[in-house]
């Protein structure tokens, strides 16, 4: 084949990039060697490890570095750069360019794996060896995703001759002429014809997504570490010093990881159009199972720490957090989930790799907990399982699982084995008691979303056909309100026990009813309030004020010092979130659905929420007569100007809810939303009139003499003849011309349009222009007749057509009291806050 | 029996409960018949968009009736009704996943969820148009 000569790319650049990422790849395997081979007599072997990482960080900050450079230089001959930005993008947006791509995203784990990692250096201690080879090896992984090897080089280097084979990672260095096929590329200027990339998906143009995916990601990574503080405490034998060292890590990713699920809620609330800030979509709830395992696991880790107990549970779901992280990136980014997620990423074919990921870490522990002599037997078959699995996904998956689920009852067995169980017995009269419940139940909550997010899991694994629920949120709030009933409640009562047992069980009874009493006195006030009357969210209610009060007397009277202030403040903001989605899911209005019900055939249930608002048309809706008034384009976006005006006159606002024409002319509606803090008015638009792109058919021509004054009563309104006006033909560009305009006014009901047809005149030949009001359906002809005798006529030609009105179909929503979730989000990543900061302290001066 | 020991089996009997509910409720994907012969039960099904009929959603007379044609697995044609406005680039459309019920002739639909060519295949399609 001839080799082209291409003109114009930068090539040096994705080269560094590409190396960088081959060389983070094998500093990472060293590291990771190093820190094995390592012990308390190999200090050698150590500084290697450590070295190997400092390199891989460097190199990984290259990667970035160069990726950045690549979209913030627009060189669109990298596929990357060509498909996730372009010219006219924003430069804070340029960063978010990054995550909207698979390979950056994965980018952005590796660079916070590798920051962990070097605090880690500094602050593990006698854990060093164990945690680094985890995070080292997390980061081999994670960079092989990066590679874009074409595994069929190697192969056929080594001298078997393979012709199609699976490509170890995917590069977000690749050229798009090699990505894609096209006879452009057969062209070496072909860099001129790409003038611009195809940009950033508009949803993701938003301030939130600029921070929300590194804030989630930071979580993401998180959970690795408590997970290998545990799992090297499992390969040390010492089942309870661990705690100590992982506890602030396990906080503080409870608080990152719940502070970007959340910024993801209030992205989806603020840019997305489904109508609120959750949807159990699968992306979401893949993001929220690690939270709530991780929750649960912070719970038992402290009753470990304190009263010794709950050691496998704590091990467990500390363990099972990290694994969840691992499998919801594998569920978003394999392509199984298909078509039941709106914004899963596209397969890029890294379906083998992800799963060499998931069970690399499942295999960890078990092995941790395997003694040392069996350790290479069980070790070598399953290395080579999963290193099969990418080459030959059905064939090694089922033996692979299999093989897996026989670990883990295996793990379960020997951990309980090796464990001493004097542990305390069970008090109900204990503090742990409740709250090794009340984990339990998150674990529950988590289950229950695993099992039905994973459907079209379970359909690939089993080769069924099982449909996702057909409506989720109704699903997932069925099951998952009695659960938060239940935590609210344990929430509410267990700080009022002690740890171990609580001796004055008077008081504790006292304490507890009081708050209770509070707590149903503040729910019935809430019932009027708020007019809530269903049962179940009564108690629903209820549960939340519990929270609230539980803690908050809690707060008063036992907390003494700030800083151990955290799980009490985070438990009332758990109570005010709990609350804020009553109040604003319970009560939300769709002000826009359609009351005189005229749709005959359709029943009750449903949905028609969505309204038609006429141009300058006022519409009621609500509490307000809500008027579309225009539009208005900005770049790829059209505005469309809504005004609301309360009936009491008290309150009047515009929105200004906009849509960008996508490609393909998809509609991508962006809300508007006006917050009070009471309640939130919220807007997106549905649907648009087509613009009509054939020429309107007029008819009914007709011709009438008119004076200024007169009106004119056509089918499609009255019209008025207010004024002529005189100028020059200069504002045409003609010279030596007069021109006189018809200034008209047309009535449509309550609407008022405007018009100005034109009539010209000089020393040669004189000409007349028409104007069209598609709108009101009216076309306009003006011209002025010299009179033999008298002054000249004025003659107006009015045709008519079928009106085109100005219209947008949207859907408004009151949310109330929407502030109280909000409010309680922030309350408790405060308290998580508290709470780290207070464990960081405590572990000062520790060896 | 300690008391924890019985709560630990009281929650595993409510975890096993849920994996068989979600499995009992999650119907496979199913045909008009199937949904026709039990009008009240709501249906998941996925078909193809029959381009060669109608698609219609004129929101001057009614901004919540959006009707089309879907063919599904068995061939099957019918008239579906949704409350849904028409997504702007439906008519593209090759495969639509729905939720609704079966009401006389036709399919009433409460979601509609049209299956679009991806971002990615566009990007190919225009890289190649480009090109000519």
């Amino acid at each position: 084949m001839e080799q082209i000569t291409y003109v114009g790319e930068h090539l040096l650049i994705g080269n560094i990039g590409k190396f960088s990422v081959i060389l983070a790849f094998v500093s990472a395997i060293m590291s990771a060697l190093f820190y094995v081979r390592s012990n308390e007599s190999r200090k050698k072997e150590k500084n290697l490890g450590r070295f190997f990482f400092v390199i891989h960080s460097i190199a990984v900050l290259a990667v970035f570095l160069t990726l950045f450079l690549i979209i913030q230089n627009h060189y669109f001959e990298y596929a990357y750069a060509y498909q996730h930005s372009s010219l006219k993008l924003p430069l804070r947006y340029m960063i978010s360019c990054f995550w909207e791509g698979q390979e950056g995203s994965f980018l952005l784990w590796i660079v916070w794996n590798a920051l962990l990692g070097l605090i880690l250096i500094f602050t593990a201690k006698k854990w060093e060896k164990g945690v680094m080879a985890i995070m080292a090896l997390s980061q081999v992984v994670l960079s092989a995703m990066l590679l874009g090897i074409e595994m069929a080089d190697i192969v056929n280097w080594v001298g078997l001759h393979v012709a199609d084979f699976y490509t170890l990672g995917s590069s977000p260095f690749e050229l798009l002429r090699d990505k894609m096929q096209a006879p452009i590329f057969e062209r070496p200027d072909y860099l001129k014809n790409i003038v611009d990339g195809t940009g950033l998906n508009p949803l993701l143009q938003n301030y939130w997504m600029v921070i929300h995916p590194p804030t989630l990601f930071l979580g993401f990574a998180l959970t690795i570490v408590p997970f290998a503080f545990a799992v090297t405490s499992l390969f040390r034998g010492e089942y309870r010093s661990w705690i100590k060292p992982a506890l602030p890590w396990a906080l503080l990713g409870g608080m990152i990881l719940g502070a970007g699920i959340i910024m993801g809620g209030f992205w989806a609330y603020e840019s997305l159009s489904f109508g609120g800030y959750w949807a159990w979509d699968p992306v979401e709830n893949a993001s929220l199972v690690p939270w709530l395992l991780l929750i649960s696991g912070i719970h038992l880790m402290l009753i470990k720490k304190i009263t010794n107990g709950s050691t496998i549970a704590s091990y467990v779901l500390i363990i099972s957090s990290f694994i969840m992280v691992l499998y919801a990136t594998f569920l978003t980014r394999s392509g199984v989930l298909g078509e039941t997620s709106v914004h899963s990423f596209t397969d890029l074919g890294l379906a083998g790799q992800l799963m060499q990921f998931v069970v690399i870490f499942i295999w960890l522990p078990i092995i941790a907990v395997t003694p040392t002599k069996l350790r290479k037997f069980l070790a070598v078959p399953i290395i080579l399982l999963i290193i099969a699995l990418p080459f030959n996904e059905v064939q090694s998956f089922y033996p692979l699982l299999v093989f897996t689920i026989a670990g883990l009852a295996w793990f379960a067995l020997n951990l309980n084995k090796k464990l001493d169980t004097n542990a305390s017995e069970d008090n109900i009269y204990g503090r742990e008691f409740w709250m090794f419940i009340g984990s339990l139940i998150l674990v529950l909550s988590a289950v229950q979303v695993t099992v039905v997010t994973s459907i079209p899991v379970f359909n690939k694994i089993f080769n069924s056909n099982f449909a996702a629920p057909t409506d989720a949120i109704e699903h997932y709030n069925r099951f998952q309100m009695p659960m938060a009933i239940v935590i609210g409640m344990l929430m509410a009562v267990a700080q009022f026990f002690r740890y171990k047992n609580t001796p004055d069980k008077a008081k504790l009874l006292k304490e507890i009813l009081i708050t209770f009493g509070i707590a149903v006195a503040l729910t019935i006030g809430g019932i009027f309030l708020f007019g809530i009357s269903n049962f179940m969210l009564v108690i629903f209610m209820l549960a939340g004020m519990f929270v609230v009060v539980g803690n908050f007397y809690y707060l008063i009277r036992y907390v003494k010092r700030f800083k151990l202030s955290g799980s009490t403040i985070a438990h009332i903001g758990f109570g005010f979130m709990l609350l804020g989605v009553l109040v604003s899911s319970a009560k939300k209005k769709v002000i826009t659905a359609d009351f005189d019900g005229q749709m005959g055939n359709f029943d009750e249930s449903a949905r028609k929420e969505n309204m038609l608002l006429l141009k300058d048309q006022p519409t009621r809706l609500g509490d307000f007569w809500v008027t579309y008034q225009g539009d208005s384009v900005s770049g790829d976006d059209i505005y469309f100007k809504v005004n609301y005006k309360s009936f009491d006159n008290k309150e009047e606002f515009t929105l200004y809810p906009n849509t960008q024409i996508g490609e393909g002319n998809n509609l991508m509606p962006n809300p508007d939303t006006r917050h009070y803090l009471t309640y939130d008015v919220y807007t997106h638009i549905t649907s648009l009139p087509i613009p009509n792109t054939d020429s309107i058919d007029w008819k009914n021509t007709k011709e009438f003499e008119i004076s200024v004054g007169d009106s004119i009563i056509t089918n499609n309104g009255t019209v008025y003849f207010t004024a002529v006006d005189r100028t020059t033909g200069e504002s045409l560009g003609l010279k030596n011309t007069v021109i006189a305009k018809a200034i008209l006014r047309i009535r449509r009901g309550n609407q008022f349009l405007d018009a100005a047809p034109i009539f010209g005149i000089n020393d040669q030949t004189f000409f007349s222009l028409r104007e069209e009001v598609p709108e009101a359906g009216l076309r306009f002809g003006f011209e002025v007749r010299p009179q033999e005798n008298g002054d000249p006529k004025a003659m107006l030609e009015i045709s008519e057509s079928n009106p085109q009105p100005k219209f947008i179909v949207m859907k408004g929503i009151v949310f109330p009291y929407i502030n109280l979730l909000w409010f309680g989000t922030i309350l408790m990543i405060i308290g998580f806050g508290i709470a780290t900061y207070n464990r960081l302290e405590l572990r000062k001066g520790e060896v | 029996m300690k008391p924890k020991a019985i709560i630990l089996l009281v929650l595993l009997a409510v975890a096993i409960g849920f994996v068989m509910s979600t499995y009992m409720e999650a119907s496979e994907s199913a045909t008009f018949e199937q949904a026709e012969a039990n009008p009240d039960k709501e249906y998941h099904i996925t078909g193809f968009l029959v381009k060669d009929k109608p698609i219609e959603y004129n929101p001057l007379e009614d901004a919540n009736r959006f009707t089309f044609y879907l063919k599904d697995k068995d061939g099957e044609i019918r008239k579906v009704i949704s409350t849904e406005p028409k997504m702007q680039d439906f008519e593209k459309t090759e495969t639509v996943s729905m939720t609704g019920r079966a009401s006389g002739e036709d399919f009433l639909a409460t979601k509609v969820l049209p299956k679009c060519p991806s971002k990615y295949k566009d990007q190919q399609d225009n890289a190649t148009a480009a090109a000519e």
